[in-house]
């Protein structure tokens, strides 16, 4: 070949050439489509994963359309799917897209999850007939199941004993209130006190410090069994919601609405609210004694702070238009419970200790009044 | 397709070693050979995108004795994992009046339930009650999302009392 031959013929092809290296390919849409049905269905949802390189996160019942996929064959998979939940067909499929928007669906049908060992909430719902039942669910919410029947009775304020086999309760009896006893599964009812409310359990599971009305609303401490009942305080104020220090040295409870903390055999009272305090309720100590919990109220809405034991470092949590109350630590301290009416319902909530994520654990009949939560270990 | 895909030009300009007489030659026709391979005319899949997909629906209300409207929005939020929408502001417009976005944060986490939503939740409205005569309700939600930090989005979801 001439070198004039070859660059006519370099010529020539290169022109033939031109601009035909990079050919993009075809591409389509994938419409993906996951629905799920039952009881406690997946609340955070699933995880769609195309060719296992592409994911997204989607609605348990909810839809998502990849487009700039190359047509042809592509390996969808769902995951994430609770074990509540079960699919009536594969997880993972082949789906081939075209020049249409190829579908691809997955239904799942969901069944209510079972207690688990620990880690329950307990609290007091209102039925039908205006009163309050005692009910447990999991720790995310699921799994709500009702303890036990109590016709026109009122059954609220639970307290779990250490080791999560017990729940003390108030039940209001004839006008007035008695504190109650049932294990785990909503059987074995006692009663412990008369003319009392307001239960907690101290740290070793010997005693039960709680609000008994004689001539005043005081403090007084039991043994776990209901014997040698006994007041701690004798004063004039009204005083409520005691619970113990993680270590069980101190008591800390509210006197005339406002946060004193003292020592476990009644000395030492001494108030720990703030000046500008007008009610400060609920009061519960931190699992690692540093901060203890409780709702301000004033002339807005309730809402959740901490303060040191000390007095210092008043902390809000949540603010808005809606209630906070009955404010407890979740068992490890991670997270904090409480009821609100956000959402129109008045539901069990729950928030990390800072009071950033907020979410709504109980979802209940349509109209659940949820209040009084309480954390097992 | 091209012509070089389909062998028109490659195959005229197919090498005869035996003539070759300079390595540049070579090197030329080998180059332009690879221009031409039909497995090199496809470009590279191009990367898939996932942007958030928010999924808005409503559900018409009614007002009959005395029972406030309330229609019902739902929206769910997909898209990739760990993103996060949280809502800013609300308004609303009826028949009668024009846009009102007195609504603050407070109210639109109220309405909602919640400060936000991570990709793979859903949530319904609620406590949003209208007496009879209001027919077309109009919802205008501002959000802003994490995957695009800055950016202030607004949906608007209308609903009807009947």
């Amino acid at each position: 070949m001439t070198l004039p031959a070859l660059a006519v013929t370099l010529t020539l092809m290169l022109t033939a050439c031109a601009g035909t290296e990079i050919i993009a390919p075809t591409l389509g849409s994938l419409r993906v489509e996951s629905s799920m049905s039952g009881t406690d269905v997946d609340r955070d949802g699933v995880i769609i994963a195309v060719d296992d390189t592409t994911q997204v996160a989607l609605a348990s019942t909810g839809t998502y359309t990849f487009t700039g996929l190359v047509v042809g064959s592509h390996q969808v998979r769902l995951t994430g799917i609770t074990a509540n939940c079960a699919s009536s067909g594969s997880l993972q499929r082949t789906v081939t897209v075209g020049s249409d928007t190829a579908i691809a669906t997955f239904t799942a049908v969901c069944e209510k999850v079972p207690l688990a060992p620990n880690g329950l909430i307990a609290f007091a719902r209102g039925d039908s007939d205006h009163t309050w039942d005692l009910w447990v669910m999991n720790g995310d919410g699921t799994g709500e199941t009702k303890l036990r029947d109590s016709p026109g009775a009122t059954e609220f304020q639970p307290a779990w004993t250490r080791d999560g086999q017990y729940i003390l309760f108030t039940t209001a009896v004839n006008g007035g209130f008695e504190i109650a006893r049932i294990n785990r599964q909503g059987t074995g009812f006692v009663t412990l006190a008369t003319s009392a409310y307001s239960p907690s359990v101290s740290p070793d599971s010997q005693h039960i410090v709680f609000v008994k009305e004689v001539n005043a609303y005081d403090i007084w401490l039991m043994n776990i069994d209901g014997t040698n009942q006994h007041s701690l305080t004798t004063d004039a104020a009204y005083e409520d919601h005691p619970t113990w220090s993680p270590d069980g040295s101190q008591i800390v409870f509210e006197r005339g609405y406002r946060l004193y903390v003292m020592n476990a055999d009644g000395s030492n009272a001494h108030s720990i609210s703030t000046a500008d305090a007008i009610e400060d309720r609920w009061p519960t100590w931190s699992p690692d004694g540093t901060k203890i919990l409780f709702t301000r109220r004033g002339f807005g809405q309730d809402h959740v702070f901490t303060i040191r034991p000390d007095g210092t470092g008043l902390t809000p949590l949540t603010s808005g238009l809606d209630n906070d109350d009955f404010p407890t630590w979740s068992a490890d301290g991670s997270h904090i419970l409480f009821s609100s009416g956000r959402g129109g319902m008045l539901s069990i909530w729950s928030m990390r200790a800072d009071g950033s994520g907020l979410q709504r654990l109980s979802l209940g009949p349509p109209s659940p009044y949820d209040s009084y939560p309480a954390s097992s270990r | 397709m091209t012509l070089c895909a389909r062998g028109l030009a490659c195959r005229a300009l197919a090498p005869q070693p035996k003539r070759m007489k300079h390595l540049s030659t070579v090197v030329l026709v080998a180059v332009a050979l690879g221009a031409c391979d039909a497995n090199k005319i496809d470009g590279p899949p191009p990367t898939i995108v996932t942007p958030v997909q928010l999924q808005w629906h409503s559900s018409p209300g009614t007002s009959s004795g005395g029972s406030a409207c309330q229609p019902t929005i739902d929206v769910s939020l997909a898209g990739p994992v760990g993103a996060r929408l949280t809502w800013t502001r609300m308004g609303i417009r009826t028949e009668e009046f024009a846009y009102d976005e007195n609504f603050d944060l407070t109210f639109v986490q109220r309405f909602w339930a919640a400060d936000g939503l991570a990709a793979g939740e859903s949530t319904s409205s609620n406590q949003m009650g209208f007496s009879s005569g209001f027919v077309h309700i109009t919802y205008r939600f501002m959000y802003t999302l994490s995957t695009t930090p800055g950016i202030s989005y607004t949906d608007s979801v209308s609903a009807l009392c009947e």
